[in-house]
């Protein structure tokens, strides 16, 4: 357009623009709208697209008339226009923003939008979608879907949005990460479905129960997103009768539903290679194992792949062949195979072994295993009589240690401890003589020293010896220690004389029993034994069974005769002897089948012992001819330890002192006791260990001997070897296997040291525990035990009932004994800790709310018996031990006591059974029931199908009218039972305490130095003392006090202390 | 109750500590928090007795360190 148009009359311009419009530049445009008014529908009826592009026309625009923006293209739009439209106030539609997205970047005109049209957000980008859109648009009353929250985070975080949200589109449940059980129950409510995908792409779903149940309800085969916690028997016999068969990927994919028999059977049953995934725990029917077992043979390949086989008993005990893989293998089994490989002289094998194998149970490397056994590997040749001696030697010289150390630890308890007081008691003896003139006085000491030495010195010298100091004594001189030390020292050797003969006797008669005669010397035994049933068969004229006629046996005595009748020493001996002389001999030896000395010698009168001696041995001679058609039955080979006595005592000719049988057997128990960490502190070692290997094949022939105690040295051996040579540089030659022996008494002390567990461990857990776990277990014992110390409820109603001479209680739970339910009274119980195949058993015994056991105790407070308790649902069952023969009054004794609480409490407790399996109950006028589940839910309490009815909440006339709940949940808790305050405490309760509290600090720092000042608690040192089951409160001489608590959630401990406390008038001053 | 001694051995593994020319082994086990601790080191630690008079120290930690010239003048 040319300038000078410009300068037209505003009427020509308005025409010029109005037929030109589509021509104009944006110069133009600009030019122009100085002059003349250009209307903005101009934009709408008119076509240039250079115009409706430019942002600065579209500016001028909005200037006149804010609706104009429609006309223009999303090009014109910058953020000063933008702005104009904002401040403009300008009503932005849906359709506006197909064209226009960019409106949306404004914050002020995105906020109107949405206040004006809530639905826009669908066209808002996810980063557009901030708080405040979120908050207008649940001002608004907008619905979120589930789009909604996917794309932006900050819907999830309203809380009514969410409701709403759910309560629209149920499926918006999915998208919530914080998902409340309001939400879930809403979206239950409002139809939501889950389905498979939804658990896994949103695994969270899964903590909700009321999602699992309603996914289940819809279709079975969801059971197998169920997770551990919230799989139960209901729902998995429930999926199992609506016709749910678990697939191949269910069980790969869902471990837990391994467990239950109405999943695996109808698995198997289809497909019976599935039986390899059989869980560890799960008892199916040995039917349904058979008969898989006939289609499908399991290989060594599937046990080394899925191991839970080996775990589970029901399968194993279906494939013998197998038998080394079995997780329930005993320790004698174990010893046996292990023996039989290192006796062919093999490398133990995994293959040979499988229970070597971690995965079945192995506590310790196999490749460490046979390295030791290279280790202590010696020759061992059972016929070498040069060997045989040494062993004896060795073996003289261990008990010799032994006796020394036995010498030392019975010291304290003899008459008279030392030199001491053996002159402590002469000097009041002395003095009482000579007080009362009475020398009598001397006898009594006299008799006393004369037991003490076990009579090895005459009275009558010990006699005169105290009467001579009696003269010095009344002369006035001196009878000081000095002067009887002489005296008293070879009393006191003649003593430990005494003690050690009687003690050394005492185990070579114990080893002589363990001993094995040498093969020489049963022989010579079993050929006495055929001698005498020759001569037996030659007196009832059984010659057939000797192998002979009769005729050939009066041969073999013509024989004998010639042969005595031409012997040279018989002719020089001068006695004139004639044949019919020994026919006369001849007879009583057909008679009898022997022949006496004292016979020949009354027959032929003679002299010449010699010759009648041969004479005897002759006609002996010839019995030995026929022992070949002798044989001994198993019972007549047997040889008594009372017929070994009788041999002379314990010597290297008759016995097998080094066997090598003995010496497979404590190297197979020493390899299964051994653990990672042992194994490998005694191969730090290897180079020296061969030192002590020989005395291998004589452990466990003395206690103190055992292969516990080998262990010890071997794992303490470096230690034990400097403490014993005193030498920190062993450049010395020293011949170290001799040493060892000469100080076997030091060794066996200082391993044993070594090994030993610390004080606070063994306190913490007291005496009696260890002495009945051992001290090499005590702190597998402690660890659990801090587990349970601190439990507080329990779903079974405790009892506490006095019987005429017991008293039998339960909801103890920080009672230690408890955790001997598997080694006291039923020590043949496999409910332990230590024990793999009833651990879970053991521990939900003792330390879950559903698991509880009752003991009886008589009252000087020692075990008698014990119970165990479950409780599932809406019962409880009892399980007695195998053998017990308690009433079966007594537990419905304590049915009633449970019973009666739980109506009390209002629980939803309806039944208490009693196994119905223990032979010892009566179960006559009691209702019986059966349930599979009875023997499947209580794993190793060794129940069986069937229980008897004890007790229940309403009367039950037949076993019809029970309604067993497994799973309901339970609806009350039953707080713990206390140990009464005691007024009188033992040092060792109160020790005992002093060391839990320091095991159960938390603060390492804190504890280690409470461990360094640990001092056992000593009654002397207090005036008063006082003590609940985790507390004590003591008032030392000077009146200060000192309290302990350990560190427990129940309220009580602090209840019973302010007791004391206030009944003491008592304010603490120092705790502990 | 704590007691305290001079380390007279210790190879590392094990050692002896003396008290008042007391001899009490030890092990590394029973050193706290597996502290390093030489010949000539004070320490404290607590006393157990086993049969028949051996002594072991437990729970024991450094206090100070004697020089060997000191220990051995005082022997």
């Amino acid at each position: 357009m040319n300038r000078l148009f410009l300068l037209a009359p505003k009427t020509v311009l308005n025409k010029y623009v109005f037929d030109h419009f589509g021509d104009l530049s944006v110069e133009d445009f600009l030019s122009i709208r100085k002059r003349v008014e250009i209307p903005s529908d101009y934009f709408s009826t008119h076509k240039n697209d250079v115009l409706k592009q430019n942002s600065e026309v579209l500016s001028c625009m909005l200037d006149k008339d804010i609706e104009v923006f429609r006309n223009f293209d999303a090009e014109a739009f910058s953020q000063e226009c933008i702005d104009k439209l904002a401040s403009g106030n300008v009503k932005i539609k849906e359709e506006d923003l197909e064209k226009y997205p960019m409106l949306l970047e404004n914050k002020k005109m995105c906020e109107s939008m949405i206040r004006e049209n809530p639905t826009l957000v669908k066209k808002m980008k996810d980063s557009q979608i901030t708080h405040r859109i979120v908050s207008l648009l649940a001002e608004s009353g907008y619905v979120p879907d589930e789009e909604d929250f996917l794309r932006c985070p900050s819907f999830a975080q309203n809380e009514g949005f969410v409701r709403k949200g759910i309560e629209n589109h149920p499926n918006v449940i999915l998208q919530i990460p914080n998902l409340s059980l309001d939400n879930v129950t809403t979206a239950i409510r409002n139809g939501f479905v889950p389905k498979k995908e939804h658990f896994y792409s949103y695994p969270h779903l899964k903590k909700f129960n009321q999602l699992l149940i309603r996914a289940f309800e819809s279709d079975p085969s969801m059971i197998r997103i169920f997770d551990k916690e919230h799989l139960s028997s209901t729902y998995v016999v429930e999926a199992s009768k609506r016709g749910y068969i678990a697939s191949e990927m269910d069980l790969i994919e869902n471990p837990d539903l391994t467990k239950y028999p109405c999943i695996m059977e109808p698995v198997i049953k289809k497909n019976p290679k599935l039986i390899v995934y059989l869980g560890a725990s799960c008892p199916i029917h040995p039917m349904v194992i058979k008969e898989a077992l006939q289609n499908y043979q399991i290989t060594k390949q599937d046990l080394e792949r899925f191991p839970n086989l080996a775990r589970n008993e029901s399968i194993m005990c279906h494939l013998p062949q197998f038998r080394l893989y079995s997780m329930h293998l005993t320790e004698k089994e174990k010893q046996k195979a292990l023996e039989d490989v290192i006796k062919r002289k093999q490398n133990v094998t995994i293959d040979a072994l499988p229970f070597l194998d971690y995965r079945f149970g192995a506590k310790a490397d196999i490749k460490k295993l046979n390295k030791l056994i290279q280790c202590l590997d010696i020759l061992i040749d059972e016929e070498d009589m040069d060997e045989q001696q040494r062993y004896f030697q060795i073996l003289d010289k261990v008990i010799d240690g032994i006796v020394n150390i036995r010498y030392a630890q019975n010291k304290s308890s003899f008459l008279y401890t030392d030199i001491v007081s053996l002159h402590n008691n002469l000097m009041s003896i002395l003095q009482k003589m000579s007080i009362t003139q009475n020398p009598n006085y001397a006898d009594a000491f006299v008799v006393n020293l004369h037991t003490f030495v076990g009579k090895r010195i005459s009275r009558e010298y010990l006699y005169k010896e105290i009467m001579q100091f009696y003269q010095m004594y009344l002369e006035g001189q001196n009878v000081d220690l000095p002067v009887t030390s002489a005296f008293f020292n070879f009393v006191l050797n003649e003593h430990r004389n005494d003690f050690s003969n009687k003690e050394k006797s005492e185990i070579l008669k114990d080893v002589e029993g363990k001993m094995t005669l040498s093969q020489k010397k049963v022989n010579t035994i079993w050929n006495g034994r055929k001698l005498k049933e020759v001569a037996y068969r030659i007196q009832r004229r059984q010659w057939s069974s000797l192998g002979i006629t009769e005729a050939q046996f009066h041969e073999m005595i013509q024989n004998t005769e010639e042969e005595i009748l031409n012997n040279k020493d018989v002719k020089k001996s001068g006695m004139d002897i004639k044949k019919a002389d020994l026919d006369l001999l001849a007879i009583p030896f057909s008679v009898n089948g022997a022949l006496t000395l004292d016979l020949v010698q009354s027959i032929l009168n003679g002299q010449n012992i010699e010759v009648m001696k041969f004479i005897v041995h002759k006609f002996e001679q010839m019995k030995f001819k026929l022992i070949s058609n002798i044989t001994l039955s198993e019972e007549q080979k047997e040889i008594s330890n009372l017929e070994k006595e009788k041999l002379g005592g314990l010597n290297h000719k008759d016995y097998t002192i080094i066997e090598k049988n003995r010496y497979v057997k404590n190297l197979a128990s020493l390899l299964l006791k051994l653990e990672d960490r042992t194994v490998n502190k005694i191969l730090e070692k290897e180079e020296i260990i061969h030192e002590v290997a020989y005395f291998l094949p004589l452990l466990d022939l003395i206690h103190e001997f055992s292969v516990d105690t080998f262990l010890n040295i071997l794992s303490n051996y470096n230690r034990v070897r400097y403490k014993i040579v005193k030498e920190k540089d062993s450049s010395l030659k020293i011949d170290y296997s001799n040493l060892i022996l000469k100080k076997i008494e030091d060794v066996i002390v200082l391993a044993n040291a070594y090994s030993s567990i610390d004080n606070i461990t063994l306190l913490a857990l007291g005496e009696n525990i260890v002495s009945c776990v051992g001290e090499q277990n005590s702190k597998q014992y402690l660890n659990f035990y801090l587990k349970i110390i601190d439990r507080l409820m329990g779903s079974i109603p405790p009892v506490c009932i006095q019987m005429e001479d017991y008293s039998i209680e339960s909801g103890f739970y920080s009672d230690p004994e408890r955790l001997l339910i598997g080694k006291k009274i039923a020590d043949t119980s496999c409910i332990d800790l230590l024990n793999l195949s009833g651990v879970s058993t053991y521990v939900e015994t003792l330390s879950l709310r559903s698991g509880d056991v009752a003991l009886f105790k008589d009252f000087q407070n020692n075990l008698l018996s014990r119970v165990l308790i479950f409780r599932r649902g809406n019962f409880i069952q009892m399980v007695t031990r195998f053998s017990d023969k308690t009433s079966i009054e007594v537990y419905k004794k304590i049915a009633e006591e449970m019973m009666e609480q739980a109506i009390a409490m209002q629980d939803n407790l309806d039944y208490i059974f009693i196994n119905a399996d223990n032979k010892n109950l009566d179960e006559r006028g009691y209702i019986t029931v059966q349930d599979p589940r009875f023997k499947s839910s209580f794993p190793h309490a060794d129940t069986c199908v069937s229980a008897i009815l004890l007790s229940s909440r309403e009367n039950v006339q037949n076993s019809s009218a029970i309604r067993l709940d497994f799973d309901v949940l339970e609806k009350k808790s039953y707080m713990k039972l206390r140990k009464q305050i005691s007024y009188q405490p033992t040092e060792e309760e109160i020790t005992r305490l002093r060391a839990l509290s320091i095991v159960m600090e938390k603060d390492v720092v804190e504890r280690e130095n409470k461990a360094r000042d640990f001092d056992p608690f000593y009654k002397e040192e207090y005036r008063e003392v006082y003590c609940g089951e985790d507390w004590y409160i003591a008032i030392r001489e000077d009146g200060s006090l000192e309290e302990l608590a350990l560190p427990l959630q129940d309220p009580r401990i602090y209840e019973e202390m302010k007791y004391i406390k206030k009944n003491l008038h008592l304010k603490g001053n120092k705790t502990l | 109750m704590k007691t305290i001694g001079v380390v007279h051995f210790y190879n590392g593994e094990y050692g002896v500590i003396l008290r008042e020319k007391e001899e009490i082994d030890f092990s590394i086990e029973d050193i706290s928090f597996q502290q390093e601790i030489h010949e000539g080191d004070l320490v404290a630690f607590r006393v157990e007795e086993r049969f028949p008079a051996i002594k072991l120290a437990r729970n024991i930690t450094r206090i100070d360190h004697i020089s060997k010239n000191t220990i051995e003048k005082e022997e």
